[in-house]
Parts: C-alpha cells; sequence; structure tokens
C-alpha cells in the first residue's frame, strides 16, 4: 500500500515535468528576405568573404532598435531569414564600393521575397576575357568610372585556389601599372600555381581610393 | 484554565512585537557613509586606489596578448593565429562608472572636513583620473558626451531624456581634456612619489601635451581619410585647428623638460642595459607616471607569458614574441637602414661566426627592447636555433627537431629556445624574446607569484618626442627640432641628425616606444594606419621571424657558423589589416539603446 502511494506520487511529479504553458515558445522566423545590389539592373560582384560587404535592415515600432546586419556574398546577393513585417533596408556609409545613398528603401517582408538594392557604384566592370597561354593568365575588360571623385587606386588580377577570389584571398596577385578607365590589360605568370593547385580561379578588381572594398567582376573564371 | 494559557500566549506575543528601541534605524557597523570616508586620508587612499586599478585599457600588462596584434609581436604558443581583421571593438572605452564614481568622489571630498588645501590635492588626482578616462574615450570612440561634475540620479518620474547627454565633437573632447589638465596643473603636488604610481602636477601636464598632440595631428591628416568623419564633428577636426593644438603641445612639452624633476636616465655605461633599466627598472628617474603593480597582491601574468623557455620560471613560455619587422627597424649606429645583413648581393647566405655578430652595432635599444640570439638574460645566454645546415653530396640540407633535440654526429639541432613552426604551445616562432617589461627575476615568471613589473605611461623621453613633433608641424628651425631628437638618440647610443621630417619622428617613435601603447595610437593619428596595415602581403602589414641555423660542414672554412633566414612568420597567418572603419571603434548598439542622442561613427 505504501508503496504504491509512493509511486502515484512519483507519477505525478514526472507528469509535473512534461506540462508546460508554452508561452515563451515563439515561431522562429520563417519568411526569407533575398535579393542582389544591382546597378541598371546588374548585379555588382564584392568580396564575399570575411563580412566585409553588409547592408543593414531596422525595423520601426519597437523599444530597442538594433539593425540586423546583411552580407552581400561574391556575385552581390544576399539573404535573410526574417519575421513577416516592415523593414527598411539601407546600405552603410563607406562600408561597400558604392555611393551611400541616404535615401531608405522599404521593405515589406511576407513570406518569401526577392528585392533590388539599387545602388551607384564607383565603378563598373564589363567584357572581362581570361586567355590562359601556356603558364601566363591575360585577363582583358573595360572600367567604366561613374564617379569623378574615386579614383582607381588598385586594379589587380587575382588567382586563388577555391572560386572565393578577392584580395583576402588569393594565391596569386598581379596590379595593373596604369590605373585609368578604360580597356585595361593585366597578365600574370602562374606555372608555381598551376604546379600546385588541382583548380584555379581569376578574378579582376578595382579598388577606389579611400575606401576599403573593390568592386570585382560577377563571377570568378575557372581557369584550371 | 485554558483561557488563561491563550491570554499569556497572546500578551506574551503583544509584548514581543511592540519595541521603542530604534533597531531598524541604526547605523550600519559594515558601511562606511559618504561623510566616513572623505574625512579620513587612508579610506581616500584607498578609493583612489581602486580607480587606479580599473584603467588597464588597450595595450597594457594584465593583457599579454594585446602586444600581439601590432607589427612589433606576434603569438608564437600553440597554433597558427588566424586573426584577420581588427575588430570594431578593439580597446575602446566608454566607461562612464568611473566617470560617475569620480565625481562622487570629488562631490565626497568638497564636502568633507578636511583642510582645503588637502581637498584640492586629491580633487586635482581624481579629476586627472577623469582626463585619463576621457582621453582613452576618446582615442578610440571620437567625441563623447561630457558630463563634467554632475552626478546624475533617477528618481521615479524622472524624465529619462534629461539624463541622456548627446556626444561632444572630436575637438569639443580634446579641448575639454586640455583645459582640465590645465586646471587642475595648478592645484596639483609638484613632487614625485613612489614608483611614479600617482598623478601629480606634470602627469597632468603629460597629458595635456599628448592629448593636444593627438588632436593636432588629428586636425592636420584627417585630410587623408576623407570618409571618416561625421557630419556633427563627432569624428574628424577642421584643419584650421592645427596649429593650436600643435602650439599647445609644444609648450606644454617645453614646460616638462625645463621644469619638470625628470629626465633621460642615463646612468649606466652599457647603452642596452642602461635603456631596459631606464623603463624597466623602478628606480628610474625618467618615468612620469606608471601602472604601478606590487607582490604580494597586485601581479600579472606578463613574464610568464613572454619568457624565453630556458629561463622561464614555469611551464608557460614565448605566447607572444617579438617579431623581425620591429627588430630590423632599429637602425644601426651609423647607417639608418636597420635592415639586417642576411645575404650578400649575389643571395647567398652571409656566415656569421657567433650568432650575436648578425646584430653587432644595432642600436643599443634592441637589446633594452629585445632578447635576440646571443643575448643574455637572467645571466643565461639565450641562442636561438632552429636547425642545422649541412652539406649533403655537395647539397645544402636542413636538419631540424623538437626544442632540445640532439643528432650523434651533428650535436644541437633546434635550441630549447626554439625557433620551430610546429604547433606545440610554449615553443618560440619567431626567434626573439620580450626584454622590456620582463622583470630580471625568475619567480616573476612562475604562475603561482606573478610579475610586479610597471608599465610605464607617461616618461620624458616621450615629451622631447613632443617637442620635436610639434615643433616640426609649427616650422620651428630644424636645429631645435633635431636638438630634441637628439637627445634621444645620444643617450640610446646612435648617430645624431642633422634634419628631421615626419618619418624620421615616426621611425623614433616606433623604435623608442615599442611595447608602450604608443604604435597603435600613432599610426592612427597620422592616419597612416590603412598603408602600414594594408591587409595585403607588403613588408610592414606581413609578419617576419628570424630563423638562425647552425652550419655542420667539417673541413670547410664555414663548419659551426651561422646563418639566418628571413622568413614570413608561420604563426600569422594573414597580413595585419587596418580597415578604414578602424579609424574609430563602432558605438554599441546597446549604449545607443540606452541614449538615443548617441551619433554613430562612420562605417557603422
Amino acid at each position: 500500500m505504501k508503496k504504491s502511494i509512493l509511486n502515484i506520487f512519483r507519477f505525478a511529479t514526472f507528469c509535473v515535468l512534461l506540462v508546460s504553458c508554452g508561452k515563451d515558445n515563439y515561431d522562429s522566423p520563417s519568411s526569407t528576405l533575398s535579393g542582389k545590389v544591382v546597378y541598371n539592373g546588374d548585379p555588382i560582384g564584392v568580396r564575399g568573404t570575411n563580412n566585409s560587404v553588409r547592408l543593414q535592415l531596422w525595423q520601426d515600432g519597437y523599444a530597442l532598435r538594433t539593425p540586423i546586419d546583411v552580407y552581400v556574398t561574391q556575385d552581390g546577393s544576399f539573404k535573410a531569414t526574417l519575421f513577416d513585417g516592415t523593414y527598411k533596408l539601407i546600405s552603410v556609409p563607406g562600408n561597400g564600393p558604392w555611393k551611400h545613398a541616404t535615401d531608405t528603401m522599404e521593405v515589406q517582408v511576407n513570406g518569401d521575397t526577392n528585392v533590388d538594392f539599387h545602388i551607384e557604384p564607383y565603378f563598373v566592370i564589363s567584357g572581362t576575357k581570361y586567355v590562359l597561354q601556356g603558364d601566363v593568365l591575360t585577363a582583358t575588360f573595360t572600367i567604366e568610372q561613374l564617379d569623378e571623385t574615386r579614383d582607381p587606386e588598385e586594379v589587380s588580377l587575382l588567382v586563388n585556389d577555391t572560386q572565393f577570389v578577392d584580395m583576402g584571398h588569393f594565391t596569386a596577385r598581379q596590379n595593373s601599372e596604369e590605373k585609368e578607365a578604360g580597356m585595361l590589360t593585366i597578365s600574370i605568370n602562374i606555372a608555381d600555381q598551376l604546379a600546385s593547385s588541382s583548380a584555379l580561379f581569376a578574378r579582376v578588381a578595382v579598388k577606389p581610393s579611400g575606401i576599403t572594398e573593390a568592386v570585382y567582376d560577377l563571377q570568378p573564371e575557372k581557369i584550371k | 484554565m485554558k483561557s488563561a494559557i491563550k491570554y499569556i500566549l497572546i500578551l506574551g506575543m503583544l509584548v514581543g512585537i511592540s519595541a521603542c528601541s530604534k533597531f531598524l534605524d541604526r547605523e550600519s557597523e559594515s558601511i562606511l557613509g559618504e561623510e566616513q570616508v572623505y574625512s579620513d586620508e587612508k579610506m581616500i587612499l584607498s578609493v583612489l586606489a581602486n580607480y587606479y586599478g580599473r584603467m588597464d585599457w588597450s595595450q597594457n600588462l594584465t593583457d599579454p596578448g594585446s602586444f600581439a596584434l601590432l607589427d612589433e609581436a606576434g603569438f608564437s604558443s600553440g597554433g597558427p593565429n588566424n586573426m584577420q581583421t581588427y575588430t570594431d571593438s578593439l580597446w575602446y572605452v566608454y566607461d562612464y562608472r568611473l566617470v560617475r564614481n569620480v565625481n562622487e568622489f570629488i562631490h565626497g571630498v568638497k564636502g568633507s572636513t578636511l583642510a582645503d588645501e588637502t581637498k584640492l590635492k586629491y580633487e586635482g588626482e581624481a579629476r586627472f583620473i577623469r582626463a585619463w578616462t576621457y582621453f582613452n574615450m576618446v582615442r578610440s570612440l571620437g567625441g563623447v558626451p561630457l558630463v563634467g561634475d554632475e552626478i546624475y540620479d533617477y528618481e521615479q518620474g524622472t524624465d529619462p531624456e534629461s539624463l541622456q547627454v548627446a556626444r561632444a565633437t572630436e575637438e569639443e573632447t580634446y579641448n575639454y581634456i586640455i583645459e582640465e589638465c590645465s586646471a587642475i596643473a595648478e592645484i596639483m603636488s609638484e613632487a614625485t612619489n613612489t614608483n611614479s604610481a600617482r598623478a601629480n602636477k606634470w602627469t597632468a601636464l603629460a597629458l595635456k601635451a599628448r592629448a593636444a598632440l593627438y588632436a593636432g595631428s588629428i586636425a592636420k591628416y584627417n585630410y587623408r581619410t576623407p570618409e571618416v568623419k561625421t557630419s556633427g564633428g563627432e569624428v574628424g577636426i577642421p584643419a584650421d585647428k592645427a596649429n593650436g593644438f600643435f602650439q599647445i603641445a609644444y609648450e606644454t612639452a617645453q614646460e616638462i623638460i625645463q621644469q619638470s624633476p625628470y629626465a633621460l636616465y642615463d646612468k649606466n655605461e652599457d647603452k642596452g642595459r642602461n635603456f631596459y633599466e631606464a623603463i624597466s627598472s623602478k628606480s628610474s628617474n625618467e618615468v612620469i607616471w606608471a601602472r604601478d603593480f606590487i607582490y604580494p597582491g597586485q601581479t600579472h601574468m606578463f613574464a610568464n607569458n613572454v619568457i624565453a623557455s630556458s629561463v622561464r620560471g614555469d611551464i608557460d613560455a614565448n605566447i607572444v614574441t617579438p617579431i623581425l619587422n620591429l627588430v630590423e627597424d632599429f637602425e644601426y649606429i651609423d647607417d639608418r637602414n636597420g635592415a639586417l645583413k642576411l645575404e650578400d648581393p649575389s643571395g647567398e647566405y652571409i656566415y656569421y661566426d657567433n650568432p650575436q655578430d648578425v646584430f653587432a652595432n644595432k642600436d643599443p635599444r634592441l637589446y633594452g627592447t629585445v632578447i635576440y640570439s646571443g643575448a643574455d638574460f637572467l645571466g643565461t645566454t639565450i641562442t636561438y636555433q632552429a636547425g642545422v645546415r649541412y652539406l649533403d653530396n655537395g647539397q645544402w640540407r636542413v636538419k631540424t627537431g623538437i626544442p632540445g633535440a640532439e643528432d650523434p654526429t651533428m650535436g644541437l639541432l633546434t635550441s630549447e629556445d626554439g625557433p620551430t613552426t610546429s604547433n606545440d604551445q610554449f615553443v618560440n616562432k619567431t626567434g626573439f624574446n620580450i626584454r622590456k617589461f620582463v622583470e630580471e627575476n625568475r619567480d616573476a615568471s612562475t604562475r603561482g607569484r606573478g610579475s610586479d613589473m610597471w608599465f610605464v605611461r607617461f616618461r620624458y623621453a616621450e615629451f622631447l618626442m613632443i617637442a620635436a613633433e610639434a615643433g616640426l608641424e609649427l616650422g620651428k628651425s630644424q636645429t631645435e627640432v633635431a636638438g630634441y631628437i637628439n637627445q634621444i638618440r645620444e643617450r640610446a647610443g646612435i648617430s645624431p641628425l642633422t634634419s628631421v621630417t615626419l618619418d624620421d619622428i615616426i621611425q623614433e617613435r616606433r623604435v623608442e616606444f615599442a611595447f608602450e601603447d604608443h604604435r597603435y595610437w600613432d599610426l592612427k593619428r597620422w592616419r597612416i594606419a590603412h598603408q602600414v596595415w594594408g591587409g595585403q602581403d607588403t613588408p610592414t602589414a606581413t609578419h617576419y621571424a628570424l630563423f638562425p641555423y647552425r652550419i655542420y660542414a667539417p673541413g670547410t672554412a664555414n663548419h659551426d657558423k651561422w646563418v639566418f633566414e628571413k622568413r614570413k612568420a608561420s604563426h600569422t597567418l594573414y597580413p595585419r589589416y587596418f580597415r578604414f572603419q578602424n579609424y574609430y571603434n563602432f558605438i554599441d548598439q546597446d549604449w545607443i539603446n540606452q541614449n538615443p542622442k548617441l551619433v554613430r561613427n562612420p562605417y557603422q
């Protein structure tokens, strides 16, 4: 008898542990906001590693205002998982290789939402062609300068052994002597890299003076 | 009968509840009131001691890792360090708790029963601590809210907006620090004190001169970083203010040079030892203000962390070790290019008889700052040996081992002191150890005891350098400017300069003040940090190590000689990368949430 009462108590205690009232359980955010940074409808390539280039999302109506950083990847796209609601999407002054626009973009997130974030980059790289002849890689491309206040500080051809190629991640790099807008050609001897790496990717970049980040061509080219 | 008992009980309870002694209104016997504290000088001192202990910011001895982030030293122990960029919160200070405590202190001292003269002395000391706090805030964050002497109170119903103070401009903040220092220099003691641990008139003037120099160079050079400013002036100082600030720096430095009881320490014939003693010996008459430590009670683990293996007192060693970049920036006695002579023009190694010969005729300050191969520490000669180079069928090969490993024919392969490229803990990876601020006492490197070496914040040499730099910026004569620098170079034991440019000043400060928490702030105020630490594989951003090899080639002329290899430091994976956004730390979102009037910093 005594034992069964004890067991009832044990069972009751166990049951109490299972009960919860659910007040503190929110669903996790399920909507995604995705998009690209674009100029004239074309995405702009940036450095995609090291949390380098970012946009910020703000939401009004709450007591504490903390921005959500949205990092831009190599091909100019970005993605964030959010709650439904109205957000403000802005660029961070001086962060990306583009002019900071004071205009705020309002984004209505409802389910999966896709937006283009329009920016005015300092440069646009177009028509990049890579030619590998023997050990010498040659890149030909056109730089269009969109802002007279920012001259190109560095124009580089970068080679890396993964498809993440940027000014922080490369195994070979050649800076152009010429730093003018227009058609440019850069050549680099990559005999060592060809010998030691099983895959190689190339990319060109223009860094505006006074800005940390550079404009890159959109997709690294697989050259091996 | 039963009811009688009930009444007796009720009566007893009532008596128990009634009380007329004011039991709850007693004075506490364990908490001291404001009046009690501030009317007793011993109490005041212990309150001040608490404040002095709360100012270990940026590079300091309680955080040995802070010395490995720049281009003076790197991490050596364990696996490679993969730091890629400087964080947005590196070394920022936003300590309004301390500012408030100081204001409470000032209020308390003013209302105490002490003599007026004594009151002023303590008030000055507290205001200096507050000014130093503001200085540490402004150099990391730019302009910050200035709250003066006010002690803010919150009561129910207070409009929180009255507690939220907006940021002052960077210029106003520097001006506030300068004005505070001018005012308190008038009321503070001129006398020196034990181990230069406490503020006096000269520390106030020292802070004034340094703050003015920082503000002046920001005003003059922030054109180099046009994006690094805010529209409200919280970051950035107008260029036309530069000369005013330089003038203050120049005059204040003169006052310290001419009137203070401090001087360049020059008591030891041996110039290298002399430089070590000038900074790392508490008998130095050069030090104006230091963060003092004392055993037992107040010690740090700096010696424990950075000591060389063969002289360590415990298992720990080599966690942070100097890099070749710093060593090569020390000039030769008569040659301004300090690069070590490792190879002849044909690319062939130069063979040296002794490991220390490659450092012959280097600036003696190198000895006082860094332990290099063949130098002594604690009576032991420390020899770094990465491996043995030997001839194998006419081909040079290298054989290395774990630290201390011997080969039956070739003898010692790798020195107990390294360097190696392994991922072993507490093994040297760069070929040098730090000497500056390392106590010459084996017990100081044990975990149990720790070191009570002081950390120098102001010393006389800095004011010669400030007089020189401010003088140069103001266009004083080259003879005068060179005169200040040459006092330092003469004391160091190297050839004097005839003309001086800003580059010479950058170079001199780099070697004179290595490991003294100057480099980072200097490069920031000159706005050249983003070039020196550009994140690319350049000679200034990449860390280098020096690997000495002993030659094993019996029967040849080079047997038992030494060659030295300059190589990229294996344990600093990425070049130092200082981005524009690192010129000023980000304002924490947390602070903004509490005070929405705070303006964000650039790039934030």
